[in-house]
């Protein structure tokens, strides 16, 4: 049995899945970094499984392009967010995402 | 076409050219646009010391005073004197090229009979308003300021021959009134201004929705108001006919949403309430006559029955509820209420003699009204008070303020030789023929309100001497020098209706061959 | 390709090259020489706008040699430079020029910095000006990208307080996750369509409904994020509130006219203006984003609040003109388009307007609660007109270039059948005007301390253009047709 585009996309659902679940559950600053690059990962599984669709050569295989760039900007946000989590560990002494938020709200205090 | 330049058109007539060389007309922007010079003007005066504050306030009147001054020298005076001549009074009228989109709105500034009657009117209240400025003390420059963009607004508004114009310089008194009422005012000025923010953004809303549905789906790619609409389907002039109808009664303050007029009239201080009562209110029924029969002539037909019956219950209302007031400046703004209901009468009955009458009436009014708030400012001055009850017998003391007051109330209320007769006995006589047991009713609770400010002048002015009065002063120079022109411009309307029925009767026909064709 | 294959790469790319040149020269200079005067940067960000613009120029003079006098493309017409990208780089390089005059006080706060700031704000320009050339998924998502990094560097830069960082963080996070989404949503039309041209999906949505369905969902959703949108606007409620006024304007303009366009060239360029599932669900994105808008507005307590609730309400009303790019009821075309182009600019500015002079009173040290702003007119007279203009053009009221581009995008939107719509976009920005007619109010009406305001705390410059930006609010009305002219030239290329 070969893998077919049906294939590519229930695995890639599955993972487009489990990165939003991480994305909506983790506090943890990293945890959360983490599950970001999990979301960025689907999208990726199904352009590569899209641009073999049926084994041709006819079509330039864009999706493997765009798959390319989807990691790059996948990676460079990783390093951004690292940078900025070391950062924000070294001025507040955590690494809770939800800490990150609460000092990002716009407080309501002032009025 | 779409050059983007600004182009004359030919088609524009001067009125005043009188020698060979024809240049385009500036009569009209001038008449909007001064007042505008003199906001723009305004704050480069410094306000520390009173003969600094006497400067700004002579800047103000400069530019209102032009402003008037054009309008009813330059352009008034020859439309009489060409509708004398027994000619076809020619519109002043300029045009310019301003924006093409999916639609064309252009510069088109035009005074017929109607804008020059309520254009010369709103002036001389104008007037008044930056010379009774001499009793604002504190930040003059933001008062005058502001009152210099809401006579630009009215001007503009009542110039408009492009609705995207007209929706402009609508849109443009907005902030100016809201600032002024929550700046200057009694103690309960903020809730005012706030009534007045949401119905005036309200009305703003109807009145450009109704607005836009017209020009979009009548498909004549244009704003001009003068175009011919009667391309509308049904539904879509009916919408645009009863959310116009509803941005305008909410302007001229008819029942049902006359509780955020009353309450801006309360609180706001005196020459914020006349301005509001006295001019603002006028461009409600400007509007109703401009756009609401205008555009609308089939709807405005069908539906005269709604107008009518608002008009009646409004006038029952304003003439009623005047007699349970206690506050001067309420009862006062009831009566205004019932007498504005003429208006919505006359447009409901839509004759031109009614017609003709509601222009009459709305000078006569804005007059009488302006002099009334004025004076009811003077009198809380002297007493600290405004209850009617605290006051009386003030005619020994001050027997100007109180002749200048009759002759407020004789004009509001139709007395021969004053304004507000003429203009009673067009709308009655006009709208008696088609709508006879509304008109009778109407006739009825005017005697009421009649009677409620003769009442009123009574407990004011006459009987015993109040101790807390016994000093007040009478008017004082200043005071007679911001009143007395008043009385003259309701004894011109009063005296010589004459002179300006035929420039008046032009512009109503304009509207009424629509409804009639 | 042509003969001149690499002389017409460099042509359609020679504003972006000029941008992105400068911004690593910056960076350089930066790096090599960190005791550098922030004026250095500053002049050499504004000669790479000016020769970006030039640029701009040239390309409009390339036009008309080529072939089809319409565009310069590239990459099989995934990258075409035509009069609406055109448009949209010169806007950009306008909004990036004002901010790089206002920010002057703010980078003598942190002088180590301004180079990479002036290097960040060039990437992000480019970025923008990049979006509106793209015509295929993959130059859409790389330029994206390109624009969220810049914005989360700006962000990050501004590390004066530990909030700063915390922004860069929540926006880096949300757009991280809005680009997956966008990616996915990609993903799925590509898979559906077999092509990177979007123009394909149209054809190829018959195969597979509730997929294309699906994935234009999932483009939507990311775009919401860029756009400033409900549901993904936490960051721009956090940068407005807590970044320095003058970086926080810009991040703000250029994120959500880099949202607004890749959205039209999405749509209407496209999958098409006319496709059902597209039409049906941006206008669900505008009513919402609209709505919630407004509902934001009337709550706010802060002035910078009040700023962001209105921003959001500006990219809503793009979003639905671009719901009227089609033809009108009458025949002709609604222009959506050139409606969007207009308030591009018009709403930019406007809020370029505000924050500038928002920033003028922090200089000055005054907080930002709305009762701050109580009685500003007394303490000083000019900075409470120039708020007022900013206001009141951002919140739409009449006269200003405000409410001539409301009145652009309403009308074409009841053009294109989108009544209801309309009306809803007429009451929801009456209802966010209203807050911001009353501060305008508070700060005339209402005494204030009696504390000095030091407008001195602004420089010359920075005064100097946000009174530009707020008299343009003005003019802008005055002088309506020749930039609308300009936008209708620019939507020319959008079918």
């Amino acid at each position: 049995m070969t893998a077919g585009p049906g294939h590519f996309a229930l695995l890639s659902s599955l993972v487009f899945g489990l990165g939003l679940f991480g994305v909506l559950t983790r506090r943890d600053a990293a945890g959360l970094l983490m599950s970001m690059l999990v979301l960025f990962t689907a999208p990726v599984i199904a352009l590569v499984g899209f641009a073999h669709e049926g084994g041709g050569s006819a079509v330039p295989p864009t999706g493997d392009a765009l798959a390319v760039f989807a990691v790059v900007a996948a990676a460079t946000e990783a390093v951004a967010g690292i940078a900025l989590l070391l950062l924000l560990w070294r001025r507040i002494g955590s690494g809770d995402a939800s800490e990150f938020d609460d000092i990002a709200a716009p407080s309501d205090a002032e009025a | 076409m779409n050059t983007g330049l600004l182009i004359a058109q030919t088609s524009t007539t001067t009125t005043t050219a009188t020698s060979g060389i024809e240049l385009p007309s500036l009569l009209l922007t001038l008449t909007v646009f001064l007042p505008f010079i003199g906001f723009i003007l305004v704050p480069f005066f410094p306000e520390r010391t009173d003969e600094q504050r006497t400067r700004v306030r002579l800047v103000a009147l400069t530019a209102s005073a032009a402003s008037f001054f054009i309008v009813t020298f330059f352009i008034m005076l020859s439309q009489i004197g060409l509708a004398e001549g027994g000619g076809q009074a020619s519109a002043n009228e300029e045009n310019y090229h301003w924006l093409a989109f999916s639609f064309i709105a252009n510069y088109h500034l035009r005074a017929d009979g109607i804008s020059l009657a309520l254009l010369v009117v709103s002036g001389i209240v104008f007037v008044c308003l930056f010379l009774h400025a001499w009793k604002v003390r504190e930040r003059v420059r933001l008062y005058v300021g502001l009152l210099l963009v809401l006579q630009t607004a009215v001007n503009g508004v009542l110039c408009s021959a492009d609705f995207v114009l007209f929706l402009i310089f609508w849109g443009m008194q907005i902030v100016p009134v809201y600032v002024l009422i929550r700046a200057y005012g009694g103690v309960g000025r903020a809730r005012a201004a706030g009534r007045y923010l949401a119905m005036s953004s309200l009305a703003f809303g109807l009145l450009l929705v109704s607005v836009l549905l017209v020009i979009v789906k009548a498909g004549q790619h244009s704003s001009d108001i003068s175009t011919d609409y009667t391309t509308l389907l049904g539904p879509v002039a009916a919408a645009g006919f009863w959310l116009s109808l509803a941005a305008f009664t909410i302007t001229l303050g008819v029942f049902p949403v006359h509780r955020w007029l009353i309450d801006v009239t309360a609180e706001a201080s005196p020459g914020v309430a006349a301005a509001v009562r006295g001019v603002l209110v006028m461009l409600g029924g400007y509007g109703l006559m401009r756009v609401t029969l205008g555009t609308f002539p089939g709807p405005s037909k069908q539906f005269s029955l709604v107008l009518v019956a608002l008009a009646v219950v409004s006038a029952a209302w304003g003439s009623l509820g005047a007699l349970a007031q206690d506050d001067a400046r309420r009862f006062i703004s009831y009566s205004s209420m019932a007498l504005l209901a003429l208006v919505m009468l006359a447009v409901g009955a839509h004759t031109s003699v009614a017609l003709q009458g509601a222009i009459f009436l709305m000078a006569a009014h804005a007059v009488a009204i302006t002099m009334l708030a004025l004076i009811t400012g003077s009198i809380e001055e002297r007493a600290r008070t405004r209850s009617i009850r605290a006051l009386g017998g003030l005619a020994t003391q001050t027997p100007r303020l109180a002749a200048l007051w009759m002759v407020a109330v004789l004009t509001a209320i139709g007395v021969p030789l004053l304004a507000g007769f003429v203009a009673e006995f067009l709308v009655f006589t006009g709208a008696f023929p088609t709508h006879r047991i509304a008109t009778l009713l109407a006739l009825a609770t005017l005697v009421v309100s009649t009677s409620g400010l003769l009442w009123m002048a009574h407990r004011i002015f006459f009987g015993p001497l109040r101790e807390a009065l016994a000093r007040a002063r009478d008017a004082t120079a200043l005071e007679l020098t911001y009143l007395l022109p008043l009385v003259a411009m309701g004894l011109l309307f009063g005296v010589r209706p004459g002179a300006v029925t035929p420039v008046i009767l032009n512009g109503v026909l304009n509207i009424t061959t629509r409804l009639s064709g | 390709m042509g003969p001149g294959f690499g002389y017409v790469l460099l042509l359609a790319l020679l504003p972006q090259l000029i941008l992105a040149g400068v911004a690593l020269v910056c960076a350089l200079v930066a790096a090599l020489r960190p005791g550098e005067r922030p004026d250095l940067f500053r002049w050499l960000a504004c000669i790479g706008l000016a020769g970006a613009v030039a640029a701009c120029g040239f390309d409009v003079y390339g036009m008309r040699l080529n072939r089809n006098h319409i565009a310069l493309q590239l990459w099989n017409g995934g990258l075409s430079v035509d009069h609406f990208s055109l448009f949209v780089t010169v806007t950009v390089c306008v909004f990036a020029f004002i901010t790089c005059l206002v920010s002057d006080t703010y980078l003598r706060r942190i002088p180590s910095r301004s180079g990479g700031f002036f290097a960040l704000v060039l990437l992000a320009t480019a970025g923008v000006s990049a979006v509106a050339s793209e015509h295929e998924i993959i130059a859409l998502f790389v330029s994206l990208q390109l624009v969220l990094l810049a914005l989360v560097g700006i962000a990050a830069v501004v590390k004066t307080e530990e909030e700063s960082g915390a922004v860069a963080w929540r926006t880096l996070a949300d757009g991280a996750i809005a680009s997956a989404l966008l990616l996915y949503g990609l993903a799925v039309l590509y898979g559906i369509s077999g092509s990177d041209g979007l123009g394909a999906l149209t054809a190829a949505q018959g195969r597979a409904p509730a997929l294309s369905a699906v994935g234009i969902a999932l483009v939507l959703a990311g775009m919401t994020f860029f756009a400033g949108l409900f549901p993904l606007r936490r960051w721009l409620v956090s940068c407005v509130d807590l970044l320095q006024a003058a970086p926080a304007g810009f991040v703000v303009t250029m994120g959500t006219t880099a949202g607004a366009v890749a959205l039209l060239r999405f749509g209407p360029g496209g999958v098409g203006g006319a496709n059902a599932v597209w039409a049906w669900l941006t206008s669900v994105v505008a009513l919402i984003g609209m709505t919630h808008a407004a509902l934001r507005a009337l709550r706010a307590v802060r002035v910078r609040e009040l700023a962001a609730a209105m921003v959001s309400g500006q990219s809503a009303l793009l979003v639905l003109s671009l719901l009227a790019s089609g033809t009108g009821a009458s025949g002709a075309a609604a222009q959506g388009s050139a409606a969007f182009l207009f308030a591009l600019a018009v709403f930019g500015l406007g809020t370029l307007a505000t924050f500038a002079t928002v920033a003028m009173v922090q200089n000055a040290g005054l907080r930002d609660s709305v009762a701050g702003f109580r009685g500003l007119a007394h303490r000083s007279p000019g900075v409470a007109v120039l708020l007022s203009f900013a206001l009141a053009t951002l919140a739409g009221v009449p006269p200003l270039g405000g409410f001539i581009a409301r009145l652009f995008i309403v009308t074409s939107a009841v053009d294109a059948g989108y009544g209801w719509l309309a009306v809803v976009s007429v009451a929801a920005s009456a209802l966010a005007a209203v807050p911001a007619v009353r501060l305008i109010a508070a700060m005339y009406a209402e005494p204030g301390d009696e504390l000095p305001f030091t407008l001195a705390a602004t420089p010359r410059l920075g005064r100097m253009a946000a009174t530009f930006c707020c008299l343009s609010a003005f003019f802008l009305t005055v002088l309506a047709q020749p930039l609308l002219l300009l936008a209708r030239a620019g939507a020319g290329p959008i079918p």
